[in-house]
């Protein structure tokens, strides 16, 4: 059985399915059932009655309990709802069998009414508390999905303010003091450069040099370095996010909000059981289907009407008891017409059993849409605060990357690089000076770079990909246009893209033994679809590159599929350039 | 870009990104009696083997937004499992771009750029590789006081977690693991970096160590 969050029988097999409140509402159908049906038709006190009404509702509600304990632990939900049925019938004729001694023994009920009693209770208790699990099992089940998506948003939201205030700091205020921190030492570097005539000058500029790496350098990458890891306090911006409570709808169709099938189950299981079980099944079948025949015409009807007709819940409700009341009434005095009834009061037991229910019914659907729109939303949100986030971390991703290569290394490299070979200038070489001078301003200009792919177009990183496992795997690419210019205008994009193309090749090299690659990009409303075929082993693909921690930081989703004697990943990797900080 | 036309000499590649560095290195190289060829990029690299065939090659593992050395190395090792490798890099060791120990073959040097204080430890680590005599002075991703050495590659992933701000059960949800079981793994790597459990807050010094040893 396929499980449908709000499907009535798949409800049954819920871990919310018949909750304490289903004994609620059953209360109170039995309070009423006792009122309508049993006093008048059999007389007596109402304290006797309430009696007995407490040791049938006793009764049933510890053989349901019961049953609930014992498939518990079954897992497979066609067999639970199977067991929790077969329990609601057990329990109906448990409580008929109890209420009818009960009641004999008050001397409220005759002898005769024994098989009435254990043929209508165990229908009773089986449409009640079907139809009170699919209210409140639904109910349940929504505010848990519901729940779940509003924790889901707030801890993507606690991401999000953790990620951008990492990356205010990697890309901001990082470069912003290595910016300032070096410019004074190296404007006096530069100075002493352009002032060096001797060997002793020079020596005095590999002196600087070497302070500045030494002393300029190195503790400020490990003081900015440390500063990323701090703790930060997460404020917590709930009062934000949009409240899970449901939303009910401003306006419904009442020919989508009244599912056909559970009014009329529950009409037809209530009405027969009655009618049957207090004269003959013969009449019992003659009375129901001349009484429900005009309900059903006007269910129909109406359905018919409104079919395109958006109503106020208000409208919903009147229209949908009017309709209600005229079948019934219809069906009632035909009944009663017919001399088919069996109390007097038959023609306003029709009326409010078909008003109750309708009214029930509708308020189910009602309530569905509701739910489902608000978990539509939520889901919305999600999707988009889950977008933010993803692009959020590839930022990250690229600021710790650019300020690993350029501080730690290419900064770094570059001093290393002149202070060696100013040490080894025998003599004051001004040309080779400029040089040097040149390169440490290229250098310092790399700190506020932003070009993440090195001024190379990302096919060019493709083809010295292909170069490069060319003789070990054969890749080969097809990207989609309106990917391609999203490529060539993002650049931090196209750099993840890359790194993500690179790592599963690599992974299918090496861990799948993959000789044949191809590559598909396609861009998508608010992504970049990725699909990355190999020809390599299943098992070793999936055992290395889905682990892979530089997938999970760059992609909004990673999947590998394994088919036949081919392999394939498919990532998504966002877009929407205007989250970016 | 051959820079000696030596016919005997042995035959080196440098793969560099960094034009400044790859060219002292090529000098010195040259100085010690190699022959020398240079790239920038992996894909040079490779096109650079055909051409000119080193016997060695001293590659960088960041090597800029394309392939990495890395990626160079395991093609290299492949197609050429003749040639020696000897990374010169940044890197701690292979953990702090995502790879296991195991990315480096045992016939490859791995050499740290600040552990380097002379042309000749160069040198003679290219000469372990060339003559397949690489042991564990020319292995510093394997070195016992490398940064975070006494940190397995899980719990150095967790670390990194920690640092990256990650709540014990953010943590959890990664690893598909459960709080208590994150828990005792943070404990355990405190206990490794020899941070005292009782301190105000280890988590923070922990942080604070991951970047500062990321950073060397």
């Amino acid at each position: 059985m396929r499980l449908n969050r709000f499907n009535p029988l798949s409800l049954l097999a819920s871990p919310h399915a018949l909750s304490w409140q289903n004994h609620v509402v059953f209360f109170g159908l039995a309070i009423l059932a006792l009122g309508f049906f049993d006093i008048d038709r059999l007389g007596g006190n109402f304290a006797s009655w309430f009696v007995v009404f407490l040791v049938g509702f006793i009764t049933t509600v510890s053989m349901i309990e019961l049953f609930k304990r014992l498939t518990k632990k079954k897992t497979n939900p066609t067999l639970r709802v199977s067991w929790l049925l077969a329990g609601l019938v057990i329990a109906g004729i448990v409580r008929g069998l109890v209420v009818f001694e009960t009641g004999f023994l008050l001397g409220l009920i005759p002898e005769t009414e024994l098989l009435y009693r254990l043929m209508s209770a165990p229908l009773f208790v089986l449409s009640a508390y079907f139809l009170s699990n699919a209210l409140v099992a639904s109910f349940l089940s929504f505010r848990e999905q519901a729940n779940n998506l509003s924790s889901e948003l707030e801890r993507l939201n606690l991401s999000r303010n953790s990620y951008q205030s990492d990356l205010q700091l990697v890309n901001q205020q990082q470069r912003n003091r290595v910016q300032e921190l070096l410019s004074a030492p190296m404007w006096e570097l530069q100075k002493k450069l352009e002032t060096a005539t001797n060997p002793d000058g020079v020596r005095d500029a590999l002196l600087t040099m070497q302070s500045i790496n030494n002393e300029v350098i190195r503790p400020l990458s490990h003081e900015l370095s440390a500063s990323v890891g701090e703790q930060k306090p997460l404020v917590s911006t709930s009062s934000n996010l949009p409240q899970w409570r449901p939303a009910l709808p401003k306006r419904v169709n009442l020919s989508q909000t009244q599912p056909a099938w559970l009014f009329f189950g529950v009409l037809l299981v209530l009405s027969l059981n009655s009618q049957i079980s207090l004269s003959s099944v013969n009449q019992g079948l003659q009375t129901v289907t001349l009484g429900a025949l005009p309900v059903a015409l006007f269910f129909l009807i109406e359905r018919w009407l409104f079919r395109n007709v958006e109503l106020t819940i208000p409208a919903a409700v009147t229209f949908s008891t009017l309709f209600g009341v005229v079948g019934s009434a219809i069906g009632g005095t035909l009944v009663q017409s017919l001399g088919l009834s069996i109390t007097d009061l038959f023609w306003w037991q029709a009326i409010s059993l078909v008003v109750m229910l309708k009214t029930t019914t509708l308020v189910y659907g009602i309530l569905l849409v509701g739910w489902q729109k608000t978990l539509q939303r939520l889901a919305l949100v999600n999707s988009q605060q889950k977008l933010v986030n993803s692009r959020l971390r590839q930022q990250l991703w690229l600021g710790q990357k650019a300020l690993a290569m350029e501080l730690h290394g290419s900064v770094q490299a570059t001093l290393q690089a002149l202070a060696i070979r100013l040490s080894r200038m025998q003599e004051t070489n001004l040309q080779e000076i400029q040089t040097i001078l040149a390169a440490v301003r290229q250098s310092l200009s790399r700190i506020e770079n932003q070009e993440y792919l090195a001024g190379q177009p990302f096919n060019s990183l493709l083809l010295e990909l292909r170069d490069l496992w060319e003789g070990t795997a054969e890749i080969s690419w097809q990207i989609e246009d309106a990917a391609k210019q999203e490529l060539e205008k993002d650049l931090g994009l196209a750099r993840c893209t890359f790194e993500v193309i690179r790592e599963s090749v690599t992974n299918a090299v090496k861990h799948g033994s993959a000789s044949a690659i191809s590559i598909e990009i396609q861009r998508s409303e608010n992504m970049l679809k990725l699909k990355i075929s190999n020809n390599g082993s299943v098992a070793e693909n999936q055992q290395y590159s889905m682990g892979s921690e530089l997938m999970e930081q760059l992609c909004l989703s990673v999947a590998l599929v394994g088919k036949q004697g081919e392999v394939v990943l498919l990532a998504e990797l966002a877009l929407n350039p205007e989250f970016a900080v | 870009m051959s820079k000696a036309s030596t016919k005997f000499a042995r035959h080196i590649l440098v793969v560099e990104d960094e034009h400044l560095l790859r060219d002292l290195l090529a000098r010195t190289l040259e100085a010690m009696g190699f022959v020398v060829s240079t790239a920038a990029n992996a894909a040079d690299a490779k096109r650079a083997v055909k051409a000119s065939d080193p016997d060695a090659m001293l590659v960088d593992i960041e090597l800029g937004p394309g392939p990495t050395g890395l990626d160079l190395a395991e093609v290299i090792a492949r197609q050429r499992p003749d040639i020696g490798v000897v990374f010169l890099t940044n890197l701690p060791d292979p953990r702090f771009m995502g790879k296991d120990a195991k990315a480096v073959l045992k016939n490859q040097a791995y050499i740290r750029k600040s552990a380097v204080n002379s042309g000749s430890e160069l040198i003679d680590a290219i000469e372990a590789v060339l003559k397949d005599g690489v042991t564990k002075e020319y292995r510093h991703d394997l070195a016992s006081n490398r940064p975070l050495a006494q940190l397995s590659k899980r719990q150095l992933d967790t670390l990194k977690l920690v640092a990256e701000g990650k709540t014990n059960q953010q943590i959890a949800n990664l690893r598909g693991t459960s709080v208590r079981a994150v828990e005792a793994m943070i404990s355990r790597i405190f206990q490794a970096l020899g941070l005292d459990l009782g301190s105000s807050n280890p988590r923070v010094e922990a942080v604070a160590l991951y970047h500062k040893l990321k950073a060397n």
